[in-house]
């Protein structure tokens, strides 16, 4: 039996909590979900709401917002620019990691994490801009993982972020940023994340 | 990839099963085949050139390619894992812009 849960630095604390059945909101303030990202900028606050968007779940302290300012930069929760590294990004700066938890120990290959429209997971999601980038792998620039425009995104090779694979244990954590801008005006909502593995 | 060469060279030179096979010349040409798919180089060309002239053994051949490269023979080499499962999980997304 092996549980995912996606998990967003925030609440009390902070500390590391399952985002559950909520969505991951991404808007135009740190503190305040509703407010909208100016035409065409790149997230400036990440939120985990109760629905599009819902209510704010995120308690005392709002999920980490990693904003994409350039294929090799980036700004931590509304900080200066900074190289993207393993340096500069701390694990608890991160927008989310993904555990992978097993009774038994197992392994992992052909792991990746993509952006879809929430129905195929092979379409990009609809209207939708997105960069990743997997800390600790020694990367040093975003990846692109979705661009409704240029037909990229979805679970396809070339359009996801390659996840680095994990040797044997019971928990295993990859720690993503995400940043994500519209295409147009209004909200987004055929736009999902997708994790997939292969334990062995 | 060849699989039932992969898990023959497998079997043969890092668990040591010796299966004492007369080879055909298909089956010859087939190991110098994987063998340079695996690891081409000048060295290893002339010593699969030798092997399939018969002046070379299989085992001599096999010993000689493990030999140039431990590292990538045993990687190339390594068996698929016993049993793979695949999981996946999804998360809702949303971006509101103005």
């Amino acid at each position: 039996m092996a549980t995912i849960t996606f998990e967003g630095y925030m609440g009390a604390g902070p500390a590391w909590a399952d985002l559950g059945a909520n969505t991951v909101v991404f808007a135009g303030s740190l503190t305040d979900l509703t407010v909208p990202i100016a035409t065409t900028d790149w997230n400036d606050g990440t939120h985990a709401g109760a629905d599009d968007p819902g209510a704010d779940q995120c308690g005392a302290n709002h999920m980490n917002n990693v904003k994409y300012l350039t294929g090799g930069t980036m700004s931590v929760n509304g900080g200066g620019s900074e190289a993207i590294s393993d340096v500069n990004l701390a694990e608890a700066e991160c927008t989310m990691r993904i555990h992978l938890n097993s009774a038994s120990t197992v392994a992992t290959q052909n792991t990746f994490f993509y952006s879809f429209n929430g129905a195929v997971v092979t379409t990009e999601a609809v209207e939708i801009e997105c960069y990743a980038f997997e800390r600790g792998v020694t990367a040093t620039a975003w990846t692109q993982i979705n661009d409704d425009s240029g037909n990229i995104g979805g679970d396809n090779a070339g359009e996801r972020l390659d996840l680095g694979e994990k040797t044997t244990a019971t928990d295993h954590y990859w720690y993503l940023a995400l940043s994500a801008r519209g295409e147009s005006a209004g909200g987004k909502t055929s736009f999902d994340f997708g994790f997939k593995t292969e334990i062995f | 990839m060849n699989v039932e060469m992969k898990s023959y060279c497998w079997d043969r030179l890092l668990r040591g099963v010796v299966r004492n096979r007369i080879m055909s010349d298909a089956q010859r040409q087939d190991l110098a085949d994987f063998i340079l798919s695996q690891n081409p180089s000048a060295e290893l060309e002339e010593a699969v050139g030798h092997f399939l002239t018969g002046e070379l053994t299989e085992d001599a051949c096999l010993t000689h390619y493990q030999r140039v490269d431990t590292a990538a023979f045993r990687a190339s080499l390594a068996p698929p894992p016993d049993e793979t499962r695949a999981v996946d999980a999804r998360l809702k997304a949303l971006l509101e812009m103005a």
